[in-house]
């Protein structure tokens, strides 16, 4: 004890030395806590909020685009005085030869795709010396983006002694003026492995396409065909900024301006001719998807219902189209049949559910959709609250 | 009684139809054989059925005295065929747009007989008229 208290002191400095220690943030007892902080942010999943948007940048096409645009394997672009012929090959790298009027080639251009952040664009125009560059990687490869870009090199007359600015999304020669590549193209091409072919090209617009409507002056005409033979035609009217299209027996029908509730009736980016030719393609693709998959609400059978199918020929399972009402399945009204179907999948609902409102409302939001649809004439298009 | 003829008459004059159509479904109506029998299915089964229906009551509101009575029985008329419609769709099997179905096929037989009941009574009308002329005072 007295040992203890000739030592009172150093004890006390002793242990609040210690209790510093552990308490107090040391730097090297920081850097620690810091790593682990960091690890953490770097490991932690970003949870997307319920309702919040989960859409790309507005003005930017999204993945879905790019995946149709991948599965072409040619596109043929015509502008004023030359053509491009742009194709993929097996690797995905792009590879454009354009030619002039009389068929004498220009230039080619190659889009060598290394990792999306280290793409490579290669030029070599007819007379000069060839240029490499790396792309902007939120400049997405396309293959009439390559036929545009060889076009823009040739008219810009520009070869690796230039220096090159990113202009509208295309690389320039620096100091060139501005062009509206867009307004020079007449035609574009695509075609798929799976024998599709769509086709845009300009036209004069008939303003009785759409009646009380003035629709403008100028129409770009978009036309898929398989094998030579027709399959639909779709309509852009740039001036009122009106869609149209016709897929006889898939789909008919047009979004204008006021449809665009979302964005308060502007189009988040500007159709184009190559945007057509995906678009055309995509509506085949999908309504054909459904009305091959149609989208069957399956009931779960209980045993009075089993017992009740023994002796009642039923048939309510659901199919393709309108049930019930197969004449109009060539028709515009199609398409509501084909939502409520989607409808009526995702919340489970039957033919049996129509009229059991207590159970729940959403069965009823389906039909009242389908009856404003059907109200409209097929019009109502504004259906992402059910399909998305 | 008229009405109760009426209602019976709307309903056979369906369940014919149907009748017809179930016997040359793929022949008639549905070569591919994409869908089952029923009027609604395809265009010459809706034709063939509106045109039975506008033949019925159009002979049987020919006797009708005014346009008013003509047009009673043909609503008459149409109420029993939509009966026989409702009872057909359910014993098929009905679709998930089933009331939609039944609201169109209805309001297609109501304009049906009503234009087939202004048919028959423009037809049968000079007729009766002169046959009425020619009665002796």
């Amino acid at each position: 004890m007295k040992h203890y208290r000739a030592h009172r002191k150093t004890w006390f400095v002793g242990l609040g030395l210690l209790a510093a220690a552990a308490l107090l943030p040391m730097p090297w007892r920081q850097l620690r806590i810091d790593a682990a902080q960091v690890a953490d942010q770097s490991t932690a999943v970003r949870k997307a909020v319920a309702g919040e948007r989960l859409g790309a940048n507005p003005g930017r096409k999204g993945e879905t685009y790019y995946a149709f645009e991948a599965g072409a394997v040619r596109v043929t672009s015509r502008f004023a005085d030359a053509v491009a012929v742009s194709e993929r090959s097996f690797d995905g790298d792009l590879h454009t030869t354009l030619t002039d009027a009389s068929g004498a080639e220009m230039g080619r251009l190659k889009f060598d795709r290394i990792d999306g952040a280290h793409d490579i664009v290669q030029y070599a125009p007819r007379s000069g010396m060839a240029l490499q560059a790396f792309n902007d990687p939120a400049v997405r490869p396309t293959l009439h983006g390559n036929a545009r870009q060889v076009y823009s090199f040739w008219k810009d007359q520009a070869d690796g002694n230039h220096a090159l600015r990113w202009q509208d999304g295309l690389m320039r020669r620096a100091g060139a003026a501005a062009r509206d590549i867009e307004r020079e193209t007449l035609e574009v091409q695509t075609e798929w492995s799976s024998g599709l072919t769509a086709r845009t090209v300009r036209g004069a617009a008939r303003n009785d396409a759409l009646p009380g409507r003035v629709l403008g002056r100028e129409v770009l005409i978009t036309r898929l065909s398989r094998d030579g033979a027709e399959m639909g035609i779709v309509n852009w009217f740039p001036e009122s900024r009106v869609l149209m299209w016709n897929l006889p027996g898939l789909t008919k029908g047009y979004i204008a301006p006021e449809h665009l509730t979302t964005t308060a009736g502007a189009w988040p980016f500007t159709p184009d001719m190559e945007w057509l030719n995906i678009q055309i393609a995509a509506f085949h693709q999908f309504k054909t998807q459904i009305d091959k998959n149609g989208f069957v609400a399956k009931r779960q059978l209980r045993w009075p219902d089993r017992l009740l199918a023994l002796v009642e020929p039923t048939l309510l399972a659901n199919e393709p189209g309108c049930d019930g009402f197969h004449w109009l399945d060539g028709t515009v009204f199609r398409y509501c049949c084909d939502v409520h179907d989607l409808c009526y999948s995702k919340v489970g609902c039957t033919a049996n559910t129509w009229w059991k409102i207590w159970e729940s409302w959403r069965c009823d939001f389906c039909n009242t959709y389908a009856i404003a649809c059907f109200m409209d004439g097929g019009a109502n298009w504004d259906d992402r609250r059910i399909t998305r | 009684m008229t009405a109760i003829r009426n209602i019976v008459l709307g309903a056979v004059a369906f369940a014919g139809a149907h009748a017809i159509e179930v016997a040359r479904w793929r022949e008639w109506f549905d070569p591919d054989g994409r869908y089952g029998a029923w009027f609604l299915n395809a265009g010459g089964a809706v034709a063939l059925t509106l045109g039975i229906l506008a033949l019925t009551t159009a002979v049987t509101t020919a006797s009708a005295r005014t346009a008013r009575d003509a047009a009673i029985q043909s609503l008459t008329i149409a109420c029993g065929a939509a009966a026989a419609m409702a009872v057909t769709l359910f014993v098929l099997g009905p679709g998930n747009i089933f009331p939609i179905v039944l609201a169109a096929g209805t309001g297609l037989f109501v304009l049906s007989c009503v234009g087939g009941a202004f048919l028959g009574l423009a037809v049968s009308t000079p007729w009766r008229r002169k046959r009425e002329n020619s009665r002796p005072s």
